[in-house]
């Protein structure tokens, strides 16, 4: 097998390590004994391969290298964070001694330059932490293009700034494999979206936060997205799109739950509290059972977290005025250990079953 | 197609340079043929920014465009105020009659007065304003002010003339006069473009609370466009109120404001005026 992107080729150097440690420990068991010119032959396909991949796509060929990986990337992120806000500051500190037409050309020039200079970087620097770090910079500046366009000429705001702001963050998550810029690209997505639905329902763009149920349709759109686009070959894409579709839904309809008067429904706003505690719950607990069907992690854990916030928020509303404090946060532990024996049960029936399954 | 950073290169480049031309085209739009209305407006209206911790790095140079409301007279003379409407303001015109020909459903509003209501039916939509320099409405504002500095009541809260001597000397003389749907029907109604300015605001709906009445009204809760920069080549005339405001005469200045076709403001010039005049 070949590997296309970087993702695919660590996979492949973590299955070649796996596979040597699994080896190692099949012959000390007696298990396997391979003759001496098959486990040369191994050896030296696997150490060319591993050398290639480094070659190539700079990949983390052991436990240490993948340390000092996790050390790159927090100090790319805090560095993207830091030049990002420099950007903001430089132009604040000069913009007013600029004549206007130089404020538009630094304001234009700034994310052309800063884009090409992306994938120039990105082409030089194997292992891409430059080139996401200066995607992050791009990115900035052309948010600060668009905002200061609008205060130098006085324009209205709009939620239109938005729907660039997402492309050219969305264009270059997939061109450079960077997760960062994916949920910066969403959040505008889901923010552009809340804010026409808002538009649609007749209210000012800016206060769409003020109906929670704005955010479903951007929700909806999350769930279909991967669907549409393949997102096998990007790093942690398609998980990124398991936890913030659930949460774009979740999260308004827990605000729901607790504040009835925010509903476009024409019902009171008690009758709206219950209905969406209702539909929180049975939602989060439908989330968990599909996530363990399909075996995805994050959406199991996110299910968990939801359900357990309704929970939580919900005996808070109903117990914390009523009760003695040691009182509530003892139900609140009984509850977990309910919790925890409740899941401790699912994942046994689940083990019996992969057994039964084996057997058969 | 194999999409290669290429594509990427040549589609990030596009996007930026499609979305830059739309806005300066529109910018160029705003700008083009002869202004909506124009308006010579004065320190009083557009006030210059006091320079702080919030704000001590940014070299740029907004005006603040100072908006009043006029609300319903008030039999309490105590309750007279020159303040602006920044925050927004319940003018005496923005009943429940104008509120419906605004596309408000008041129905709900008008059923429950216990505040729920207020907060499923409260949020603004975007329309047209317009707003009033140094007219009918800042006369009417002159005149309580007058009053209220004659009422031995008020005079124990402020002293003799102070209020007054404020509203002829201070106060903003624009008011929100007037709202609408449509440019057309609003300049029909207010034609002298030098004296009346058609802009976007926000109104939501609210309670009145005069006396022990409440009725349904209407509330302002915002212009769009209440900062407006001030180009390089007009910043020497504001420089020194930029600065602080602790010289010996208060800074006075007259900017002429444009309202372009989109109703978007811009300064066209800025003057210097003497102090004495």
């Amino acid at each position: 097998m070949s590997s296309s992107n970087r993702n695919e080729a660590q996979q492949r150097a973590d299955a070649i390590r796996s596979f040597s440690e699994e080896l190692e420990r099949l012959e000390a068991d007696g298990v396997l004994r391979l003759e001496a010119a098959q486990q040369a032959a191994i050896r030296a396909h696997h150490q060319a391969l591993l050398s290639k991949l480094a070659l190539d796509f700079d990949i983390d060929r052991d436990a240490q290298s993948r340390q000092l990986s996790l050390g790159m990337r927090i100090a790319s992120f805090l560095g993207a964070l830091a030049l990002a806000a420099s950007v903001f500051f430089l132009f604040y500190q000069f913009w007013g001694w600029l004549s206007t037409l130089a404020q538009v050309a630094v304001l234009i020039s700034a994310p052309l330059a800063a884009l090409v200079a992306t994938l120039w970087i990105e082409r030089k620097d194997s292992s891409g932490y430059f080139a996401k770090l200066a995607a992050m910079v791009t990115f900035a500046c052309f948010v600060l293009n668009l905002l200061m366009l609008g205060q130098i000429f006085n324009i209205s705001p709009s939620d239109k700034a938005l729907l660039p702001w997402a492309a050219l963050a969305l264009l270059l998550a997939y061109a450079l494999d960077l997760r960062l810029l994916l949920v910066a690209g969403l959040l505008c997505l889901i923010a552009f979206l809340a804010a026409r639905v808002g538009v649609w329902g007749g209210m000012y763009w800016i206060h769409f936060g003020q109906r929670p149920e704005n955010f479903f349709p951007a929700a909806v759109a999350l769930f279909l997205l991967p669907l549409w686009i393949d997102q096998r070959r990007f790093a942690g894409f398609a998980q990124t799109y398991r936890v913030l579709a659930p949460l774009t839904l979740f999260l308004p309809m827990l605000v729901l739950a607790h504040w009835g008067g925010g509903s476009y429904l024409p019902l009171e706003a008690q009758t709206v509290e219950r209905l969406y505690q209702v539909l929180g719950f049975a939602g989060s607990a439908l989330l968990v059972a599909y996530g363990v069907r399909k075996q995805w992690n994050e959406v199991v854990n996110t299910g968990v977290t939801l359900f357990v916030v309704f929970l939580y928020t919900k005996l808070f509303s109903w117990w914390w005025d009523e009760m003695p404090k040691y009182l509530f946060f003892l139900m609140l532990g009984l509850i977990a250990l309910l919790l925890l024996s409740v899941f401790r049960r699912l994942r046994l029936l689940g083990v019996t079953r992969a057994g039964a399954e084996v057997k058969a | 197609m194999n999409w290669s950073p290429k594509h990427s290169l040549i589609a990030g480049l596009g996007l930026i340079v499609v979305v830059n031309a739309i806005v300066l085209g529109g910018v160029a739009y705003n700008r083009s043929g002869e202004p909506e209305s124009a308006l010579r407006l004065s320190e009083r209206e557009l006030v210059a920014p006091m320079r702080g911790y919030g704000n001590k790095e940014n070299s740029g140079l907004p005006l603040m465009l100072n908006w009043r409301v006029l609300p319903a007279a008030s039999s309490d003379s105590k309750r007279y105020s020159g303040a602006n409407a920044l925050a927004g303001g319940a003018p005496e015109w923005l009943d429940q009659a104008k509120m419906r020909a605004l596309g408000f459903d008041m129905s709900v509003l008008s059923q429950r007065a216990d505040g729920a209501a207020r907060t499923r039916q409260g949020l603004a939509r975007d329309v047209l304003l317009v707003l009033e320099l140094d007219g009918a409405a800042y006369q009417t504002a002159l005149a309580r002010a007058v009053q209220h500095s004659q009422t031995a009541a008020a005079q124990e809260a402020t002293p003799a003339g102070v209020v007054l001597k404020h509203e002829q000397e201070n106060n903003s003389r624009l008011f929100v006069v007037d709202a609408g749907l449509d440019v057309a029907a609003l300049r029909i109604r207010h034609p002298d473009r030098s004296r009346y300015a058609i802009v976007r605001g926000q109104v939501r709906p609210n309670w009145s609370r005069e006396k022990d009445a409440v009725a349904p009204a209407g509330f302002i809760s915002g212009v769009s466009s209440t900062r407006l920069n001030l180009p390089l080549e007009w910043r020497r005339v504001l420089e020194v109120a930029a600065m602080g405001r602790d010289g010996p005469a208060p800074l006075r200045y007259v900017i002429d404001v444009h309202f372009g076709q989109r109703l978007e403001p811009w300064v066209a010039q800025a003057m210097r005026v003497a102090p004495s005049q």
